[in-house]
């Protein structure tokens, strides 16, 4: 197309100085004309050639413009996320307690439902380990908790509130959610962990650090929490990005900590040393622990076995054990190594 | 100019426009082609040719017959014109298509030889790399190289050729008016010297916005839930507005540049007809030149001045060019994998085995970084249809192991040996076809069932694989998919669970039955009757075959030869499982850690 339509421009500029030469230089010859006349009228005639043929460009920018309006519009034409008038603005605290009521819920319309029926409760400051082979629900339990996933009205509870009552602003400041897959933007680790916070304190910044196990790690680093990451920067272990994305979590003092698997790539010994220091430290949290290590799940107050979207075992650790179900079945093929 | 294309990453500050060592490098890729870009370079000389003739017969059209009053003359003339007009046209039209031609028959040897060499760099390149930009490489810096075809250096070429022309001819015709014409010269470099810099500048402040724009709102959306999760929308906002602030600065300052220069150019094209008018007219009444004369003047210096004002634009194509071919030369001269050394002794004196698989570590060593040590010293022999179990935490260094195995990596200190001989002195290819690794998360490609197990391997036939699948007691899942072994999987396996991926993988391995297994078992939980097929299967794998296990499961590590428990970047113990229980050291202690906690509880 390209290799014709610039010719084509060209030759027909061409084209209207052979006309202006063959008729107009006749009148001329003929005297109907002066020369001034026909020097005049292919300068003219030289200036039409061009808006012409830019028409055709502009018409074609055109039309390449409005399927990028189109395109622009079904973006901005999505609804966002938002309370939807439904957001009760006198929520402003959360405590921690959590209830799930015969909760059925898939990730697509229609689809196959990822938690069927589930009902469970947790108390404000209770850890609860949520276990089960892949592809039970967990992680959709932790998705649910900051509307990640909507959930029907009236099925999850927040202290009393259903959550979809509750502003997801308000929602989200009480949670601390630690991934597996710690997502960690180009900056330094300092902003990274202070991600969630208004007006960082360096000491803030600091304890959740020391308390996620990263200290000694940073001793490691060029320039301490003031070393980038990524491009450009540091690049962390598996292990490193977890914790930092466990400090980020828990800077903002969360009512609510979630983690999801979010220690997979620490091994058991740090692992455990993280856990017993968020044990002891004094701050009243919630804990959802969400592991395939099960020497952590035994750590929690209760165990929560699900199992193709039901919970089918639920009680301590200790009693699950005796009880012999699915839980002392996957301890029992725990690994001894005790890093899944 | 394809500003939005740029990638994400990109370093897409430019420099300079012509690189002698970067135009040779290009020039090789050319020369195959150098034919075609003859043909263009003759056939950019006949547009020339035939544009320029144009105002000459006009103003022959003039002198000899409009102001004689010679009407059949007139004939001949339209007739000669309407002759270049589609001379024009065809020479044009062809020099274009062969142009890009040329242009695009680079740019698939390019692309080739990229690929191909992509293929042969080892895994620690593509550690350092992400895919993302080594995808840039291959498709965007790749595509700004044709560019430089369709409207760079050749079409620069070509106006240089087009500019002497033109000088010549108005020199031809009258030598004084034409040195007056050439007065506006200089001041027309001056300006465009003072523009160039100034443009150049701008525009490249603007890529540079551009470019942190990309990188910015690539992490944003990718990093969306945490944004949303921490309620930093505001912030983020704030900062992507500032970036795009700048981005409007710096597009203003490149759009009040690029309108000043072409307004200036305008300017003094038409400053230069006014000297012709005023100094060309004062000749004609003296009788110096012709009307026509004049005229053909007015014209010459018009195309003259056309090729001057799109040079900017050729600029910037060149210097996006010289960037890319920057980072394509960087690529090309990645070293590629390292094939059969013939520098090192090819076994060790004394030691000739001739046992089929027998694997020994001698002392070696290994970091991926640095001052991070991985391995310190390992040193281990697996004798040959032994089955051996890999233990130890996480980042002891078992998967570096297997990787090792395989020369993936090689060894920055120590050796190993198969069957007594220096694996770095054999063919990659001949080595990795004796050993069959299982990975903790099998790769499946889309394409069929069958497909996966023989990974299209003709030596592998129809009866060979479905032995193998039925050997690892894959078969009955398979059965029951629609098609069977002609089940489309989906990319990744996604339509597949964890365990029967793992039964695929088994099939695999057994169905190109290597002397050496190497499996890195996976840790994910699987449903008990799962658990139970997986492990048959492992028995029927391993039987006979030496095997090295990185075992996560208990009933693994208990069947195993031998247990090798790695602590630290070595071997800390080496024994069956009673001898390391009686040993009551690491082994012990990562065995009871469970029962251990149990009890605490």
């Amino acid at each position: 197309m390209r290799g014709i339509l610039i010719p084509l421009m060209g030759s027909l500029g061409g084209m209207s100085s052979l006309m202006a030469v063959w008729f107009g230089g006749r009148l001329v010859a003929v005297g109907t004309i002066s020369l001034g006349d026909f020097v005049a009228f292919s300068a003219y005639l030289g200036m039409l050639i061009w808006p012409t043929v830019a028409m055709g460009w502009v018409i074609n920018s055109f039309q390449r413009g409005r399927v990028a309006m189109v395109r622009l519009q079904e973006i901005l034409d999505l609804p966002p996320e938002t309370d939807e008038g439904g957001g009760d603005m006198s929520i402003t605290e959360l405590h921690g307690e959590i209830e799930i009521r015969n909760l059925t819920v898939s990730h697509i319309e229609n689809g196959p439902p990822a938690l069927h029926n589930l009902s469970l409760r947790i108390g404000a400051g209770e850890t609860v380990a949520l276990v089960g082979p892949v592809g039970s629900g967990k992680s959709t339990v932790a998705e649910i908790l900051p509307r990640f996933l909507r959930v029907p009205d009236g099925t999850v509870f927040m202290d009393g509130h259903d959550i979809n009552r509750i502003p997801l602003s308000v929602l989200r400041r009480h949670l601390g959610y630690a991934p597996q897959e710690a997502f960690l933007f180009s900056r330094s680790l300092r902003d990274n962990i202070a991600f969630g916070l208004e007006n960082p304190a360096a000491d803030e910044v600091e304890r959740a650090a020391a308390l996620s196990g990263l200290s000694r790690d940073l001793d490691g680093f060029p320039a301490g929490l003031e070393t980038l990451v990524g491009e450009g920067g540091v690049t962390l272990s598996g292990g490193q990005r977890q914790r930092t994305a466990l400090a980020r979590a828990l800077v903002r003092g969360p009512r609510i900590l979630i983690l999801d698997d979010s220690l997979s790539s620490v091994d058991s010994e740090t692992e455990q040393q993280i856990l017993d220091g968020l044990e002891q430290s004094t701050q009243r949290r919630t804990t959802l622990l969400i592991s395939h290590r099960l020497t952590t799940a035994s750590r929690a107050d209760r165990v929560i076995v699900l199992d193709a979207g039901r919970a089918v075992e639920e009680g301590t650790p200790g009693s699950l054990l005796a009880q012999g179900g699915l839980f002392a079945e996957m301890c029992r093929r725990q690994e001894v190594e005790g890093s899944a | 100019m394809k500003h939005g294309a740029r990638g994400v990453s990109e370093e897409s500050v430019l420099g300079k426009a012509y690189d002698a060592r970067l135009m040779r490098w290009l020039w090789g890729w050319v020369r195959p082609h150098r034919h075609l870009v003859g043909l263009s370079i003759v056939l950019f000389v006949a547009v020339s040719g035939v544009q320029l003739v144009q105002p000459y017969l006009v103003m022959v059209a003039i002198d000899r017959y409009m102001l004689r009053g010679n009407v059949a003359g007139l004939n001949l003339i339209a007739l000669l014109f309407l002759a270049a007009i589609l001379g024009e046209f065809l020479f044009r039209s062809l020099e274009i298509y062969v142009m890009e031609r040329t242009g695009q028959a680079v740019i698939l040897d390019l692309r080739r030889a990229l690929f191909a060499h992509l293929q042969r760099l080892p895994a620690r390149f593509f550690d350092r790399n992400p895919v993302g930009r080594l995808v840039t490489r291959v498709t965007t810096d790749v595509e700004s190289l044709n560019e430089v075809f369709a409207s760079g250096v050749v079409t620069v070429a070509g106006d240089l050729v087009k500019l002497l022309g033109i000088i010549g001819v108005m020199l031809w015709l009258d030598t004084r008016l034409a040195l007056v014409t050439f007065t506006v010269v200089p001041v027309m470099l001056a300006l465009s010297l003072f523009f160039r810099v100034r443009m150049r500048d701008a525009y490249r402040r603007m890529r540079l916005c551009l470019a942190r724009i990309n990188a910015t709102l690539h992490e944003a959306l990718a990093g969306m839930h945490l944004v949303q999760l921490f309620n930093r929308q505001d912030r983020q906002y704030a900062e992507f507005e500032e970036l795009n602030r700048a981005h409007l600065a710096a597009d203003t300052g490149s759009v009040i540049y690029d309108s000043l220069f072409s307004a200036v150019i305008e300017w003094v094209g038409t400053l230069s007809v006014a000297l012709i008018i005023w100094y060309g007219g004062r000749e004609i009444i003296s009788g110096a030149i012709t009307f026509g004369v004049l005229v053909a003047f007015i014209e010459y210096t018009q195309r003259f001045f056309q090729p001057i004002r799109e040079l900017s634009t050729k600029y910037t194509v060149m210097q996006a060019a010289m960037a890319s071919s920057e980072r394509l030369v960087a690529l090309m001269a990645e070293q590629p994998e390292a094939g059969a050394r013939t520098d090192l002794p090819a076994s060790i004196t004394g030691v000739t085995s001739s046992a089929r698989g027998e694997l020994t570590f001698e002392n070696v060593h290994f970091h991926y970084q640095e001052d991070e040590p991985v391995l310190n010293g390992v040193s281990f022999t697996v004798e040959a249809g032994r089955k051996v179990a890999l233990v130890g935490f996480t980042g002891a260094g078992k998967t570096t192991i297997s990787k090792l195995l395989v020369r993936l990596y090689e060894p920055t200190a120590g050796r190993i040996l198969l069957d007594g001989v220096d694996i770095r002195t054999l063919e990659p290819r001949n080595l990795r076809r004796r050993m069959g690794v299982v990975l903790q998360d099998s790769f499946l490609f889309r394409g069929t069932i069958a497909a996966n197990i023989t990974l299209d391997d003709p030596a592998i036939t129809r009866r060979r694989m479905e032995e193998a699948a039925c050997a690892v007691q894959a078969d009955r899942f398979i059965r029951d998919l629609s098609g069977g072994y002609d089940h489309q999987v989906q990319s990744r396996g996604s339509n597949l669970s964890t365990g029967q991926k793992q039964l695929l993988a088994f099939a695999r391995a057994l169905a190109f039955d290597p002397e050496i297994l190497i499996l890195d078992e996976a840790t994910s939980s699987v449903d008990p009757v799962t658990e139970r097929r997986i492990q048959s299967a492992l028995a029927k794998l391993t039987r006979g075959r030496t095997s090295l296990i990185i075992a996560h499961r208990l009933s693994t590590i208990v069947s195993a030869d031998r247990i090798l428990v790695l602590h630290q970047g070595l071997v800390h113990e080496d024994g069956t499982h009673a001898q390391l229980l009686a040993r009551d050291d690491l082994y012990a202690r990562l065995y009871r850690l469970q029962a251990g906690r149990e009890s605490r509880k």
